[in-house]
């Protein structure tokens, strides 16, 4: 008998009604325990969430206290406007830092040895500072020509070099050229798919474009965040972490319902997961 | 189609083809379980046939058990129910006879893409198209690959029923 009769012979496994029914009844009992697929999502996201905000928690570092220990933190935000006050009393939100230099804490420690009450308005080039005291948040905006007490209205010019030494430190920029990690790491991975594809000859399998409502989404999302950012104030980092987590979520979930090979699959997956961790790190840096 | 309607319709085509890829009952069992979860959870778009959809989440499911085995050797430090290995254990109706336990035996002895393409295209008799689009190959590929399954599944047998060794003098 030829090899092609006798393979075709093997086509014959006899069905095991045991295995069958058995197989049969796991199905259904898991069918019946299974989460559904948005459940399955909303429950990883919401771990992702809590994951991150754990990592966000304020660490016990010690400050760098002035002597009677009543300022706790100074918080400052680079590039104030006038009538505009931007800095929050944590470093959760986008662009405000923690200020650690003991000279800062002892000039907002004891004001009127440097500065005096007087007229004037502030100058062109601005930082807004956030003094937390006794639990208990002020708000400053310092100048090169004065400082503004936002709180009760006061203006203070300046009367020692102490004042513009610690004007120099607060209106520095500490520049955190992380975000250029993001086009590079989008680059990067676009072209190691493509090229992937091409190697192994995957073109026409392409991913299929993003739907025009998950476009408007994000297009969305981003003119909001970039207009929150312009008139409203800085970021909330955990709000903006989540945002990200969930636009990976997203992608990544449209993606998969919609894409015919496996091997695409399994690097769009690579690729949306590599661009969301390089967002949460530009975040979390920013 | 009704899921039960689908299961009656499957079962034995996706156990079969998943038996023949591992070569063991328990483990067989266990994915094809897994397949018809996938069927029953998945989308279904009549993009491709029923039968070719099905096929090919058991295809995937298949390739997954190999990497996972292929991983948890190289993971230090197993628990011992993980260090369990696929143990080859024929069919009680494949030992039945002498002719169908070698074919079976020298069929496990080809590497996973021959074996496959054996399977679909020898064993099931499915057509060039219906393989190509389960395992998303060209057909050049295929027909390659099947002429090379089917030499070396000649070479463990010990013959050459094919007559590939007339056919390569002649064309030398």
């Amino acid at each position: 008998m030829d090899l092609h009769n006798r393979l075709k012979k093997l086509n014959n496994l006899p069905e095991d009604q045991a295995v069958k029914s058995r197989v049969y009844e796991r199905i259904q009992h898991k069918k019946k325990k299974g989460l559904t697929i948005w459940k399955e999502g909303v429950l990883l996201l919401t771990m992702a969430v809590i994951a991150l905000f754990l990592i966000l928690l304020p660490q016990n570092s010690p400050l760098p206290q002035s002597a009677n220990q009543s300022i706790q933190t100074i918080y400052k935000y680079f590039g104030g406007e006038e009538g505009k006050f931007f800095a929050r009393g944590s470093d959760l939100y986008t662009s405000v830092e923690r200020v650690n230099d003991r000279k800062i804490y002892n000039f907002f420690q004891d004001l009127t040895h440097y500065v005096e009450e007087g007229d004037g308005r502030l100058g062109n080039y601005i930082t807004d500072v956030v003094v937390v005291r006794d639990n208990q948040e002020e708000h400053y905006q310092i100048s090169d020509t004065g400082m503004l007490n936002i709180d009760s209205g006061q203006f203070f010019v300046g009367t020692s070099d102490m004042y513009e030494e610690v004007f120099q430190l607060l209106y520095s920029v500490n520049t955190k050229p992380w975000f250029l990690i993001l086009p590079l790491v989008v680059i990067i991975v676009n072209l190691f798919s493509a090229s992937y594809y091409k190697r192994r000859k995957l073109d026409n399998y392409k991913p299929p474009k993003p739907k025009w409502w998950l476009l408007l989404l994000f297009l969305s999302v981003t003119f909001g965040i970039f207009a929150w950012a312009t008139w409203v104030g800085p970021l909330y980092k955990p709000l903006m972490l989540m945002l990200a987590v969930f636009y990976g979520v997203i992608i990544w979930y449209n993606l998969k319902r919609d894409i015919q090979h496996y091997a695409i699959y399994k690097v769009e997956t690579i690729k949306i997961s590599i661009v969301t961790v390089a967002l949460v790190f530009v975040i979390m840096n920013y | 189609m009704e899921f039960d309607e689908l299961y009656e319709r499957y079962f034995q085509r996706i156990y079969q083809f998943i038996y023949y890829m591992v070569s063991d009952p328990s483990l067989a069992e266990d994915l094809t379980q897994e397949t018809f979860l996938r069927v029953y959870k998945g989308q279904f778009r009549n993009d491709a046939a029923l039968g070719t959809y099905i096929r090919k989440i058991a295809r995937n499911i298949v390739y997954d058990s190999y990497r996972k085995k292929a991983l948890i050797k190289w993971l230090p430090f197993q628990k011992s129910h993980e260090e369990r290995e696929t143990h080859y254990v024929p069919h009680e109706w494949i030992i039945q006879s002498e002719d169908r336990r070698l074919l079976y035996e020298a069929i496990q002895l080809l590497k996973p893409a021959y074996r496959e393409v054996v399977i679909y295209r020898k064993i099931e008799e499915l057509t060039l198209a219906e393989t190509c689009e389960i395992l998303g190959w060209s057909t050049v590929k295929v027909a390659n690959t099947q002429r090379n399954a089917l030499k070396a599944l000649e070479k463990i047998l010990g013959g050459d029923e094919f007559g590939f060794a007339q056919s390569t003098k002649e064309t030398q």
